[in-house]
């Protein structure tokens, strides 16, 4: 089970790092030893997610992350111990993205429509998990005057800025600057909030500036967790060497328009071509490399897990790897059913 | 039984041998860090293992430069350019058959190969005494060998600098985007002491390696030049160049020299006969040069079965790792070399026949395409040159 929880097994099992080498892959042993670091340090247990959205559709890497802080939950839950997990819609922070009223609208209706299917998700699938809107979590909580504490000591940190920098994309970085990185403090400032924030790889720049400002202000510090990248589908042996920022972070997972790869990805309610998907996607043996079709597989078992009410994540054996095949057998056989089951709720 | 001297003479043969192979490596992994260059773990991990060449599979090619659009290419199986230049001022010999080998896989992989035979550098560098006697070099040795190693017809274009003037008018309009200084910080003075030798290496050069991206021949279009390791500040300047001229830089390459015959630290050169091994040469004369060549191993036996010995500075070897085909057989032998299992003379006569069958197999291609040479040259009119 190589790099599902990226950063914790960083922390806790070193990888070999090169191109070729096998890593140390997590076992369940090491997941119950990420648990009880967790367990150790917090008294209180307040996870969350937070992600903002496009026009495209839920994607199922979305559910990644869903099922994910769920798996998570069920393990950090105890009686007498306070454990609270909440998916954030970002219905704010993507409303502050485009400037367009028309595009407000929408994206406002998207958000309800959003919400309203999570809610199917967490009833169909029982998740211990709540979902809201960012917009909701405001109004309940003094985020705004935290948003301005988070400013006022960020802003005059340059390394705060260039952190903060490395979260945008390059044609977009003006408009960041000229927003004072609104965007970024708002978020670092929802997650002080918080003690566990799980979200993909490039969320270490916006963790390690709110750590930065959480220490001076004395407020909770967050342990994040990072789960693998997502990655495109039905790529050439190529995509990862002529896109190397996309084999480091992967695409955005819950924006399924993502570097404008909207045709290879899985969005809930679509006729995704999977199988012509699948076929098109090259994979190698080497369990270093980007492997999209894995990421789906743990998906799939996740929400196996969770259906079956059985708290453990799913691990493979190393072996996982070496049959590129069967993998892609199994794992549409699997994407497909849970499909059918995500497109009827 | 050796004596005990002889004996400690022989390990202390062994060290200086992994001395040079060390001494090698770190020649190499410097050069390339030095030069920006990227090592090709990346892209072997990558690429399938059936579309590598033999050169990238047994690491006779050592770095790159922006290798990433070719590969992408051959992904998605369209065309790219190859350019590989040969000074003909000499016959070929196996060095030659490597760098070849290399051009024929990357065709199979989609690339359409130009070679420029290069007979006026010849005449500028004083390797030749007349533009005649370059050109007859090239079409009566060089040309037929280059043709011998199995190019297809259709996407292999070969020319002769002197004799495709083409060259020169877009070598002139070149010149508009190259500086003086810039050619002595990458050639230095000493290559530069006539007007000849400016005019060779400041924009012939150039216009060899971006000529195939004109629109006679399909406009910009991604680009590959293997080279040797010293040769990165050339492909630098092409880079420049194109950028200034709205074509796609070239990408580069780099590969090892097939190693002299006479030892790991030289390379085959044409000009020295023991060093090389030439592709016409007859059987004798390849296995006489094969039982001379320097080896990985010590010279008393019982150490070397003890000790193993050290393949990676072996010319035997080298003609095997560069040339054979079969990666099985070619690790087999490689591995028996480490432990000690196989003895010199045995590796020299595996190599002996298998190089003896390779240069009668060439010289056979060779003969059969001897009235076939002039579909392989290069004649296309450039009447954009006159136009831009």
């Amino acid at each position: 089970m190589f790099g599902w929880i990226v950063q914790l097994v960083r922390m806790l099992v070193p990888k070999t790092g090169d191109i070729g080498s096998s890593p140390i892959p997590p076992t369940m042993t090491d997941y119950n030893l990420i648990i009880n670091e967790l367990k150790k340090s917090l008294v209180h247990r307040r996870c969350f997610y937070g992600e903002t959205y496009d026009t495209f559709g839920i994607t199922v890497d979305s559910l990644k992350y869903y099922l994910f802080l769920s798996l998570l939950h069920q393990n950090l839950a105890r009686p007498g111990v306070s454990c609270e997990s909440v998916v954030i819609i970002a219905d704010v922070a993507t409303g502050i993205n485009q400037s367009s009223q028309k595009f407000a609208t929408a994206i406002s209706q998207i958000s309800q429509d959003r919400l309203n299917y999570c809610q199917k998700l967490k009833k169909y699938y029982h998740l211990p998990i709540n979902f809201v809107l960012m917009s909701d979590f405001f109004t309940a909580n003094p985020i705004l005057q935290r948003v301005e504490s988070f400013k006022k000591v960020g802003r005059h940190n340059p390394q705060v800025i260039e952190l903060l920098s490395k979260t945008v994309l390059q044609n977009k970085i003006k408009q960041e600057i000229e927003s004072g990185f609104h965007y970024g403090f708002e978020e670092i400032a929802t997650g002080s909030f918080f003690d566990i924030k799980i979200g993909p790889p490039r969320e270490q720049y916006y963790d390690q500036a709110a750590a930065i400002i959480s220490r001076e202000l004395r407020v909770n510090q967050l342990s994040s967790i990072y789960l693998s990248p997502t990655y495109p589908l039905g790529q050439d042996f190529s995509y990862f060497l002529t896109h190397p920022e996309i084999e480091e972070f992967g695409l955005t997972p819950y924006k399924a328009g993502s570097n404008q790869l909207q045709d290879f990805r899985i969005i809930i309610g679509r006729d995704n071509h999977l199988a012509q998907l699948f076929q098109d996607t090259y994979l190698t043996t080497n369990p270093t490399l980007p492997n999209p079709i894995l990421d789906l597989l743990f998906i799939t078992d996740m929400a196996q897990k969770i259906k079956n009410n059985d708290p453990a994540f799913p691990v493979y054996n190393a072996d996982i790897y070496s049959d590129v095949d069967s993998l892609k057998r199994l794992t549409l056989e699997k994407t497909t059913a849970l499909l059918v089951e995500l497109n009827n709720l | 039984m050796n004596s005990p001297q002889a004996i400690a003479e022989s390990k202390k043969e062994y060290q200086v041998k992994q001395t040079i192979k060390t001494r090698l490596e770190s020649y190499y992994l410097d050069q390339t860090t030095k030069n920006g260059l990227s090592n090709l773990k990346k892209i072997k991990a990558y690429m399938p293992l059936e579309l590598q060449p033999l050169h990238l599979r047994r690491n006779v090619t050592i770095a790159h430069l922006d290798l990433e659009p070719i590969i992408e290419k051959i992904a998605k199986k369209q065309e790219f350019i190859v350019v590989s230049g040969l000074n003909p001022s000499s016959p070929l010999h196996l060095g030659h058959q490597a760098l070849f080998d290399l051009l024929l896989s990357l065709q199979h992989l989609g690339a359409r190969v130009f070679v420029p035979l290069t007979n006026d550098e010849s005449l500028v560098d004083g390797k030749v005494d007349s533009l005649a006697k370059s050109r007859q070099i090239a079409r009566e040795s060089i040309l037929p060998d280059i043709v011998g190693f199995g190019f297809d017809v259709v996407k292999t274009h070969i020319f002769i600098d002197s004799e495709y003037p083409e060259l020169y008018n877009f070598a002139m309009h070149l010149s508009q985007f190259v500086s003086f200084n810039q050619l002595r910080q990458v050639f230095g003075a000493d290559s530069l002491l006539t007007p000849g030798q400016i005019f060779y290496r400041g924009v012939v050069q150039m216009a060899q390696i971006l000529l195939p991206q004109l629109p006679e021949f399909g406009g910009p279009k991604a680009t590959l030049i293997p080279v040797g390791i010293d040769q990165h500040p050339y492909i630098l300047l092409a880079r420049d160049v194109a950028k200034k001229i709205g074509m796609i830089p070239p990408s580069e390459l780099v590969i090892r020299f097939l190693p002299s015959l006479l030892g790991p630290e030289d390379k085959m050169s044409a000009s020295k006969p023991n060093t090389a091994i030439y592709l016409d040469d007859t059987s004798q004369i390849i296995r006489k040069k094969i039982s001379h060549a320097y080896t990985g191993a010590v010279s008393a036996l019982d150490v070397y079965q003890d000790l193993g010995g050290v393949p990676e500075i072996c010319s035997a070897f080298a003609l095997l790792n560069f040339l054979h085909p079969d990666d099985k057989f070619v690790n087999d032998i490689k591995l028996r070399y480490q432990h000690g299992q196989i003895t010199m003379s045995e590796l020299k006569e595996i190599t002996a026949s298998f190089i003896c069958e390779l240069v009668e197999r060439h010289q056979l291609v060779r003969q059969e395409n001897i009235n076939n040479l002039d579909n392989y040259i290069l004649t296309t009119p450039l009447a954009s040159i006159l136009h831009i």
